[in-house]
Formats: C-alpha cells, structure tokens, sequence
C-alpha cells in the first residue's frame, strides 16, 4: 500500500455530493498537488484527509493505519491554511510552540525544536512578536515553521501562497520545496494556480466535479491531457480549440484546414482538436496551415503571444519568438503549422482524448 | 464664530442645561448644608459633608455591601453566561429559539423582577421555598445571612442573558481558522480554550463585564421592593443609601456627596478596566 491512501471518497453536505468516489494513492517523500477550478473538491479533499470533516464514505490511510475515523490531531499531520490560521493573541514563538505543548513535550525540547525552526525559516527575530506586526509573508513563514516544527508523516498546504503578491509567491514557492526535499516530507499541496502546480509538483492530481480527472507528472498532464478538460485548463497561454469532423481516409477537416493520419476516427466523428498555442510555428510553403489576421500582440520578454483570427471568425493565439514577433506585429496575415506530433484529438461527446 | 461651532451650539445648550446643570447644581448642594425642609437656612459648609460621609459606618457598610454585590453578581454572570455561550454556540437545532427566550427576563423591569422574586422566595407563601421544603431543604432567602445573597442571586437571574448574548455574538464573530489550527495541533478542548477562545474573547468579556458592573453598582429596585435594605442594614446599597439620605430623611447635601463618592468609586474602577482591554488589544490591530 501506498504511503496516503485514499479509497472510495465521498463528501456530501446535506444533498450536495462534493466528492464522487476518490481514489489516490501518494508514495512517502512525493509532493502531490491537487489542482482544480473552484469548486472541484480539492480543498475539501484536503480537509477529510486533514480530517477537519468527517468523510461521507470510503477509506483513509496514513502510513498503513486507517485513520478515517480519528481526531486530526491522531493522524500525526500538520496543515499550512490559505489565511495562516495564526493565534492571534500568541506570540511567534507561542504559535510555534503551541502543537509540542499540547503533546506535553517538556519545554526546554520545545525551545529548542522552535528555535531551529525558526533558524531554518529565516524567522528567529521575529519570534516575539505577534501576528498582527507581521506582514502576509512573514505569517505564511510563522504558519509553515508551525507546522514543521512538530515533524509530521504528512504536511497538508491549502492554497498557502493565494494571498502573497506575485514576487513573494515565487520566492516561498521555491522555499516550500527545498524544505519539502530536505525534510523528506511527504506532502499533499492545494492550490488553483497551474504555474504552481507545475513547478513544484512530482504529481498532479487535477480535479473537476467531485473526481480525479487525471493524475500524472506534470509531463504526463501537460503533453498527454487525458480529456478536453485538463487541456483547457493547463498551459498558460490556454490551448487553441477548433471544432471538426473525421472523415473516410482517417483525416480530420475542420475550418482551419484538414489534418491527417489519424486512422482511429471514424468518419462523421465530431472531435475537438487542440493545439497549445507554443505549438504554433511559423509555416514554410506548402504545409498545412492556420493562417490568421493578426489582431494585436503582447510582447512578454524574448517570447511574445499573436491574437489571430481566422477567415471564419475564429480566434487563436500563438506564441512565438522575439524576432518573428517583430515581424508579425506590423504584418497583416500570419500562417502557422502546428509542430510534429502536437496536434491533441478529442472526442467532442465525452470530451475524452482520442 | 465659525459655522462648525455654531452648528454644534444647540446640541450644546441642551446637553448643559440636562447634564451639566444638574451635575453642577448637585455639587453645589454637596457643599452645603441642604436639607428640603429648611431651604431657607442653607448653608456653606465646604467639605464638611464628604468627611462625614466618608465616615460614617451606614455609608461604608452599604459601600462595602454594594462591592459585594457587584463582584459577586457580575462573577456569577460572567461564568455562567461564558459558559451557556459555549454550550449554546454548539447547539444546532432551537438556537434562533433559545436566543429569543433569554431576552425575556432583560424585558422585565426590574422592580417587577423584585417584587416576584419576593413572593416566588419568601418562606411562607413562596412556591420556591415550598418545593424546597418537600425535599427538606428549609431556607431562609431574606435572613440576615442570605439576602444579600439572594439579591444577587435574581440579578443572576435577570442579567444573565445579556452575558450569554454578548458572549455568544463575540464567539461567532471570532475566526474559525484559528480553531481548525488547534484542532490539527492537538490541542485539547479546555487548552483550546484557555489558550485561544478565551484570549481572542478578551475585549468582549472586558466590555461585557464594564457594562454589568456599572449596572450592578446602581443597585436599588430590588433592595426597594424586597428588603428596603434589611434585616438591618445587611442589604443596604449604596443607591438606597442616597434615596434614604435625600429622600426619606431630606438631607440633600449627604446625599448628594454620597452619589460624588460613588461616581469616584466607579471612575476608578472604568478607568482600571478600560487600560485593560487596550493591553489586551495591543498588537492585534492587522488580525
């Protein structure tokens, strides 16, 4: 068995099912991110493994003991929230404290448990001090060194960087993982950002409605999408979509242009078919291509996005390189061709990848 | 005079001529010897009336009285209505109704309150003592030893409530997360408690018990409608000292001085309070 062990979940509150039957298994030292929409049942999730709600059906394991029916605080976990969750009338070092103190650890340990927390933190001057004096980032770190202090199985994040600006994100972003690697921790992490998700992620778990629509290495889920869903919602900028139809020699035409070997389609299938939009590259004479009026463009860096419409009202956007992008700006029609083997089929139905 | 002020000057005029007028005329009449049935012979008598006050045993017993009453009634309160919070707060079902009905005694006037109280309680005809008397327990509620008692006893009844409601708005008004973090830290209910309820609760129960006790030193209908301050003196508060000294006896000058101890007493007593609640409040501004 798995190091976490997730069987059959489900979640109702009142008649609402949260969760249709979950199913996870996350190997000891892995961080595993559950991303999602809002409302995909993610946090949730969390918290019945956290065991803050008491699960509607199915199994929790925690390092091969059934904890589905136990207290939070016998599961041996610890839990960063999306708000901190600080006490707000403790000190830093109170806070820190706190966990050790209600297992009745003697105090000279807990001083110097929460000291070298604090020194791998980067928060020892800041011990005396209370919540309200800290600034957002600085009570993330107080709330992270809470929950590293107690030497958990397992450290559940909830969303832990929401509430930090885009510059602090990244920086405790990289820190949350160095400390995961040198801990040796196994952790389950929350978030609905797929940046996040990506860089730090041994395993993503992305959810839709209640249920797993797909977990893998972030490799899998961003090169392999296992439906319509997941291809939508991962990459930044998001996938290009264009409807089309299968036909009799294994092609698939749609209002772009027809794409071929494709023997698996029937003909008349209705498909999607998407293509990231860093797929797109500028096409040579005689290629299949999607060409495009170029709308506007935004310049990120080296890299820059193309707005395009098509012909038949169709909007798409393409990524490209600083220097084809100089180009582009002032051009009035672009054509591009989609890179080998990038070309991503879904069945237009069930939304499944072909 | 500029607009602002003179925007200000009815409000003024009006809150001096029914504050600050009485306040000050009452002070005047504390530095004399007025009494209502020689109005012609009032006379200057400095601060003859406060030293006589200050020592006089009928004033220090009923100060002595009152304290008692008041640590001793708001105690109560504080621990019974924190602790009916707390069990209410995890009552699912008949809440809203609870609520409602723990208004009802703070609608009672609290004369109405005395003069049931005095008939639910006393040893003859009381359906109280009744009860009590068919399983034994014989009491005597307005004895020398209990009445005092069991004034406080019916302000624990009537104010209560008032506790419990404070109370209860300050536990839902406190962040949940906070308590989740407990939950995950293993922290048991009764640390959970001292160590994060009651700390986030403070400023409430300081408000809480600032409110009560400005109340309950202003003591008078039930002493009036049950033991007019006996047996003895034993139920003698400090606002049926002043109704006696003024209105029973005419010595408005005794009288008068008596209500500028008291509202010295309480002075010292808000102001030790409030610096109480600022420490207790300092540094949680952001949270």
């Amino acid at each position: 068995m798995s190091y976490v062990s997730l069987q059959s979940i489900t979640k109702k509150f009142g008649d609402v099912e949260i969760l249709k039957g979950v199913d996870l298994e996350i190997e000891h030292h892995q961080f595993t991110v559950l991303l999602g929409p809002s409302g995909c049942g993610k946090s949730t999730t969390l918290r019945l493994v956290a065991g803050l709600e008491p699960v509607s059906g199915g199994k929790i394991f925690i390092d091969e003991r059934d904890v589905t029916d136990l207290e939070p605080r016998e599961r041996d976990i610890a839990m960063v929230f999306q708000n901190y969750a600080l006490y707000p009338t403790m000190t830093v070092e109170q806070n820190m404290s706190f966990g050790l103190k209600a297992q009745n650890m003697p105090a000279s340990d807990i001083r110097t448990a929460v000291h070298n927390a604090a020194e791998l933190l980067g928060i020892t001057p800041l011990l005396a001090r209370k919540p309200g004096e800290l600034s957002g980032g600085q009570q993330q770190r107080v709330a992270i060194g809470r929950a590293i202090v107690r030497q958990p199985k397992l450290f559940l994040f909830d969303e832990p960087l929401s509430n930090l600006d885009a510059k602090l994100r990244v920086e405790t972003r990289s820190e949350i993982l160095s400390l995961h690697q040198r801990l040796g921790a196994t952790t389950i992490y929350v978030t609905h950002d797929q940046e996040e998700a990506m860089t730090m992620a041994d395993k993503i778990v992305i959810m839709n409605q209640g249920q797993i629509e797909q977990q893998g290495t972030p490799e899998d889920v961003f090169f392999r999408p296992v439906s319509r869903m997941v291809a939508g919602f991962i990459g930044s900028p998001v996938m290009n979509f264009f409807n089309g139809v299968g036909t009799a020699n294994g092609a698939i035409e749609t209002q772009v242009g027809t794409f071929e070997g494709f023997p698996q389609i029937r003909a008349g299938q209705k498909v999607e078919v998407g293509v990231r939009p860093d797929d797109l590259i500028p096409a040579e004479k005689g290629e299949t291509t999607i060409t495009g009026k170029v709308l506007l463009s935004e310049l990120l860096g080296v890299r820059a996005i193309i707005h395009l419409k098509t012909q038949h009202g169709l909007a798409f956007k393409a990524v490209v390189d600083h220097e084809i992008y100089r180009d582009m700006k002032s051009a009035d029609e672009a054509s591009f061709t989609v890179r080998d083997g990038r070309l991503h089929v879904f069945d237009s139905e069930s939304g499944k990848r072909i | 005079m500029q607009l602002k002020h003179r925007l200000v000057l009815p409000l003024a005029l009006v809150l001096s001529a029914v504050m600050l007028y009485p306040v000050a005329f009452s002070f005047w009449i504390s530095l004399h010897d007025y009494r209502l049935t020689r109005l012609d012979d009032v006379r200057w008598v400095g601060f003859e009336n406060y030293k006589f006050i200050a020592t006089d045993p009928g004033f220090l017993n009923a100060m002595g009285n009152t304290i008692t009453f008041v640590i001793g009634a708001v105690t109560l309160e504080l621990i019974l209505g924190l602790g009916l919070a707390i069990l209410l707060q995890r009552l699912v079902r008949f809440q809203n109704f609870i609520r409602s009905t723990l208004l009802a005694p703070m609608f009672i006037t609290p004369i109405a309150v005395g003069l049931m109280f005095r008939f639910l309680l006393n040893s003859e005809l009381g359906v109280i003592s009744h009860y009590l008397g068919e399983i034994g327990i014989t009491v005597d509620w307005f004895g020398p030893q209990l009445a005092l008692f069991s004034i406080i006893l019916i302000d624990v009844w009537q104010w209560t409530p008032f506790m419990v409601l404070m109370f209860l708005a300050g536990l839902e008004s406190l962040p949940k997360s906070p308590f989740e973090a407990a939950r995950i830290d293993g922290a048991s209910a009764w640390l959970t408690f001292r160590c994060v309820t009651l700390p986030m609760l403070r400023p409430v129960i300081t408000v809480a018990i600032i409110i009560r006790a400005l109340d309950a030193f202003k003591v008078f209908e039930y002493v009036f409608a049950i033991t007019r301050g006996g047996p003895g003196d034993a139920t003698e508060t400090i606002m049926y000292y002043i109704y006696q000294a003024g209105f029973r006896f005419f010595r408005m000058g005794e009288a008068a001085a008596a209500a500028f101890m008291l509202i010295a007493v309480i002075l010292v007593l808000v102001i030790a309070l409030v610096k109480a609640t600022k420490s207790s409040t300092a540094g949680r501004n952001n949270v």
